[in-house]
């Protein structure tokens, strides 16, 4: 090891390629993701209304971050919008962890069944939306199938101001669960044969197999599952809007739909803003926590 | 060593090749995107400098309008040959774009005024949003046009024009004016012995409705639809109360308090409500669970009158909509002879020029023959035109048709032929959030959740805070 | 090993399925049933493009119309210019295939190595910068439409589709897939590429990349799905009807006097092909899995 004039220290070499993979997509996401983000948040201290054009508008401090919390609409779509984060992601995972690993070992046909599971994503949201209207109207089959299990006087589910939400959170979880699948799937691919095997030897059960290794084997992929889910069920909007626009009432709406329609149907930008930015303080906190969670129970 | 810092320099540059090649491949991706626009464009946007010998260089106008469905996408295609042929040796041509119109178009619409140049004119729905684009800066002060040309809006469109303008400035041009109305199957009037209503108040109109409805299940014909699904949950009942109230009918004189404790309002939700529950129309949760529409029910005979006249356009389409009973159309019932001054109704297309626009005097020429000539093109699909320079009995044949779809008659008095006491909103700042309370607060009752009264004074309640709020 | 009679049929259900046939048997059909009812909408989907205007919203649903109205597909894709309308469908689906197309390669090859760079090169700052990332994720992307806007009419990119592109191709949640997939290969085996005296660039092209397949193709077609559906960015930042796409051209059967399902669907219909291509195309990446790369030991 001569020449060592122009040696950088290590670390700092490192540094250098890290930054260089990282130049391109860096770039990009500075320029179209975090400076509007940085606008957005400048937004939520003023009172600005878009029309008026950029740099139109007053300064109030805090003052839209004070009011939501006396504004029913805010308050009634924070609530929603946790029960439904808190339905839909454990639900999904679980059966999309679950589903995968028993097509993976057991089904006949797994090409077309998995193909099949992933078509609700396919589909547009539309189409999702109003096949679920009709599955869910009184000559639907889900109406149906309750009245044949003895229910005398089934819901209006949609229309109704208790069951509006559990319908909705049912439909996403069903549309979402093809798409963990598959996520699922390319994970288990690389799933190492030789432990199983050697477990088989050892005669260990089918569920030990499962709790001891796949589970730990998987859980990079359910961390970015967990994750990623929680972050799109807390930012729900288009279902909710094509499905139910928000009601009955206020029952299904949404924290996403109130910032739109303060956004763009009062115009009210600024409060807009706030609001968005909570909500980011929410999934933020909530992310935090699994990343920190993340050395126990994540297995790399 | 020496060899490991030269891999990293390279693996840098190559980063750094990666970068342009990245943006090479968007680059290349834009040149094709701009090709087409320019292909396309074949006319160009050439600026126009008096361009009146030959030959003219071509002036595209870009005209954004409300109207995505087929025929009045025709109908206005109609009206925009019409305009580049009389403005032929000038090489006007318009390109229409649409968009549609409800929150998610609007926003298309404004970010769009905002920045880049893809509008000249464009159409705005209602006072409130106009007087929004205005403030903005997004819509022209068309006062100098006016001057410079002599041209005197309300000698063409009247008065109300006055409730259009901002400060006294206009910053549109009213193309089009509409009476709302009921829109009646006249053959199930006629086969039941009733007249068409010349005014009825609400308990005629009760009355008509148990009339009209009869069977049961599948065959069940019902009196009334109220359009509760199609984006307004009260339904519509402002159409009624405004009658009485005019168009500010949410607020007491003053614009400081809501005026849900008024008896009127008691007796207009009373009215439906009782239509619901007596079956003579769909509940409101039959609406909203079977995605019920004018045309799945007025159109198909399901139910003998409906309250949204826009279903006009569809009672034409007998390709899409076959169906054979005659229309007639009846103004909305009142609450009682007294209260019955105003029609509601008014100015429909509101067209405006975006100040940022390079064509600025082509898009005033587009926008006075529309006003003035072309707007007899729109009466194809139910637009009456707002000025008086057109023949009261052209407007009617073209509205009417020739295929015997309507009631003359009664098309001619509720519809077509205009009148005064237009109820027109002025109190517009907090209207958006007041209109969301009250249709939640209707939305309770049709479903039971919440009696009349109780419906009325949340809504009154709920509504002056909002008021109160700054 | 027990030899036990047992009838003909039995063994050879267990030869061709193997010992634990009952179990594979009662799976397949428990969800075979559930996939079947995730094919529901676009069952619907394809019915509904085949009927009658007044059909498609008719209740009970019927699955299978009494006749076949292909006039819609006519309609929509203006065929033998008959329609009586130009939904200029046919060039909303070739610019949605282009952006699309564009879109998935730029974001699968940005995120493999942003994800590679976060996974296994220890620069100084990497916690600190993807937790960055997440964040951005987690901003509804309503509320950045507006200052995006701006930026692009700054940068003049407006009536282009560059304002779809470019953020496009620089995905975060592709980040944050593939840095997951890096992880879960050892680091014994960048270890090796490097002693052997590889740069970390070709480390990732040539050792890593080829272990990362199946995830890539995963990434593929969630790129490809979000991007083809998209329907907010490309309302607000392609304002002309030449420039748009497929979710935009479906708005053109909405308008203020209701929905026209029928054509809509014919639509939807048309433009699910490009998706099942490219799901069929990432799923054989997806099954040949990472057994290309060079492990040892």
């Amino acid at each position: 090891m001569k020449n060592r004039r122009f040696r950088l220290s290590r670390q700092l070499r490192t540094d250098i390629t890290g930054y260089a993979f990282l130049l391109p997509n860096f770039a990009g996401c500075l320029t179209f993701t975090i400076i509007p983000i940085l606008c957005s948040l400048v937004f939520s201290f003023t009172d600005w209304e878009y029309t008026r054009g950029f740099g139109n508008w007053n300064f109030v401090g805090l003052k839209n971050y004070i009011d939501m919390w006396t504004d029913e609409w805010f308050l009634a779509s924070l609530k929603n919008t946790l029960l439904y984060t808190a339905s839909v992601v454990p639900v999904t995972i679980l059966l999309a962890l679950i589903l995968s690993v028993l097509i993976d070992k057991y089904c006949i046909g797994k090409l077309p069944m998995r193909l099949a599971m992933l078509m609700p994503y396919f589909s547009s949201t539309v189409a999702v939306a109003i096949v679920w209207v009709m599955m869910y109207s009184s000559f639907g089959p889900v109406t149906q199938l309750v009245k044949w299990i003895g229910v005398e006087n089934p819901p209006k589910w949609l229309a109704d101001y208790h069951w509006a939400l559990p319908a909705v959170i049912l439909v996403t979880i069903w549309s979402t669960v093809g798409f963990a699948m598959m996520i699922y799937t390319s994970a288990i691919q690389g799933l190492p044969t030789e432990l199983y095997e050697a477990a088989d030897i050892d005669g260990a059960s089918e569920l030990d197999k499962f709790f001891k290794l796949t589970v730990p084997f998987l859980s990079p992929t359910t961390f970015y599952l967990l994750i990623t889910n929680i972050i799109s069920s807390f930012q729900v909007f288009t279902t909710i809007q094509v499905m139910t626009g928000g009601g009955p009432g206020n029952s299904t709406s949404v924290m996403v739909s109130y910032i739109y329609r303060s956004a763009f149907g009062y115009y009210k930008m600024g409060y807009a803003s706030a609001m968005a930015w909570i909500l980011f303080l929410m999934i933020f906190l909530v992310t935090l926590i699994q990343w920190n969670g993340q050395k126990r129970w994540v297995g790399y | 060593m020496k060899k490991r810092m030269v891999c990293s320099l390279i693996s840098v540059l190559l980063a750094g090749a990666m970068l342009t090649g990245c943006g090479g491949s968007s680059a290349s991706g834009d040149g094709s995107s701009s090709a087409v626009k320019e292909s396309s464009d074949a006319g160009g946007t050439a600026k126009t400098a008096a361009a009146e010998e030959n030959p003219p260089e071509e002036v595209t106008i870009h005209f954004w309008s409300g109207l995505s469905d087929a025929s009045s996408q025709e109908a206005q295609q109609r009206l925009i040959d019409a305009f580049e042929e009389k403005y032929k040796d000038k090489g006007y041509k318009v390109e229409a774009e649409s968009f549609v119109n409800d929150s998610n178009g609007n926003l298309k619409l404004e970010a769009n005024l905002l920045g880049g140049d893809e509008i000249d004119v464009y159409v705005s729905y209602s006072s409130s949003t106009l007087f929004k684009r205005a403030e903005g800066n997004l819509a022209l002060d068309l006062t100098d046009l006016c001057q410079r040309d002599g041209f005197d809006i309300e000698s063409y469109a009247g008065d109300m024009m006055e409730y259009f303008r901002k400060d006294g400035k206009a910053y549109c041009l009213p193309v089009s004016l509409s009476k709302f109305c009921m829109v009646l199957n006249k053959d199930m009037f006629d086969a039941a012995g009733i007249e068409i209503p010349e005014s009825w108040t609400y308990d005629e109109f009760l009355e008509v409705c148990k009339k009209l409805t009869h069977g049961e299940g599948e065959d069940k014909v019902y009196g009334m639809f109220w359009n509760t699904n199609g984006g307004d949950k009260s339904a519509y009942a402002h159409y009624m109360s405004a009658k009485a109230f005019g168009g500010d009918y949410y607020y007491k004189e003053g614009g400081t308090e809501t005026n849900f404790d008024d008896p009127i309002w008691q007796k207009t939700i009373e009215l439906i409500n009782t239509t619901m529950q007596e079956g003579y129309t769909p509940t409101h949760a039959d609406t909203v669970t079977e995605k019920l529409t004018q045309e799945s029910m007025f159109l198909t005979g399901r139910a003998a009158m409906c309250n949204g006249s826009w279903v006009f356009q569809s009672i034409k389409d007998t390709q899409t909509y076959p169906h054979d009973f005659v229309t007639a159309f009846a103004p909305f019932p009142a609450v009682d002879e007294e209260h019955n001054t105003y029609i509601r109704g008014g100015y429909q297309d509101l067209l405006s020029i975006n100040p940022r626009s390079e064509h600025i005097d082509e898009a005033w020429e587009f926008m006075k023959f529309y006003m003035n000539e072309g707007a007899l093109y729109m009466a194809d699909i139910g637009r009456i035109p707002a000025s008086n320079t057109y023949d009261n009995e052209e407007i009617a044949a073209r509205v009417l048709g020739s295929d015997g779809l309507f009631d003359e008659q009664s098309a001619a008095s509720a519809l077509i032929d205009p009148s005064g006491n237009y109820a027109v909103s002025t109190i517009l700042e907090k209207t958006p959030q007041i209109t969301d309370v009250f249709q939640e607060e209707m939305e309770a009752v049709w479903t039971g959740n919440k009696t009349v009264e109780e419906g009325l004074a949340s809504a009154k309640k709920r509504g002056d805070e909002i008021l109160a709020k700054e | 090993m027990n030899r036990t009679k047992r009838t003909g049929f039995d063994t050879a259900l267990k030869r061709r399925f193997g010992r634990d046939y009952k179990a594979k048997i009662v799976f397949t059909v428990l969800i075979g049933a559930i996939a079947l009812t995730m094919t529901v909408p676009i069952l619907w989907m394809l019915s509904a493009s085949m009927k009658k205007a007044l059909d498609v919203t008719k209740l009970p649903i019927d699955w299978i119309p009494d006749y076949f109205y292909p006039d819609n597909y006519v309609e929509v894709w203006n065929i033998g210019g008959k329609a009586r309308r130009n939904y200029h469908f046919a060039l909303a689906y070739f610019n949605s295939l282009k952006v699309t197309l564009t879109c998935v390669a730029g974001a699968v090859l940005t995120s493999t190595m942003t994800g590679y760079a976060f996974a296994k090169i220890k620069f100084r700052g990497r916690n600190v910068l993807f937790l960055l990332y997440l964040a951005t994720m987690m901003i509804p992307s309503q509320i950045t439409i507006i200052p995006k806007f701006v930026i692009f009419d700054a940068l003049k990119l407006v009536g282009s589709h560059k304002t779809l592109i470019l953020p496009g191709i620089f995905s975060i949640t592709g980040t944050f897939l593939m840095r997951q997939c890096f992880m879960q290969i050892p680091d014994e085996i960048r270890e090796s590429a490097r002693v052997d005296g590889a740069s970390e660039f070709r480390t990732w092209l040539q050792v890593m990349v080829p272990m990362a397949k199946s995830s890539m193709a995963s990434l593929a077609i969630i790129i490809f799905l979000w991007t083809w559906n998209d329907y907010l960015n490309p309302l607000v930042f392609l304002p002309n009807w030449r420039l748009q796409t497929i979710p935009l051209a479906l708005n053109s059967f909405v308008s203020e006097a209701g929905t026209e399902y029928h054509l809509m669907m014919a639509a939807a219909s048309s433009a699910l092909i490009p998706m099942f291509v490219m799901f069929i195309i990432g799923q054989k990446q997806l099954i040949k899995g990472i057994t290309a790369g060079a492990v040892k030991g």
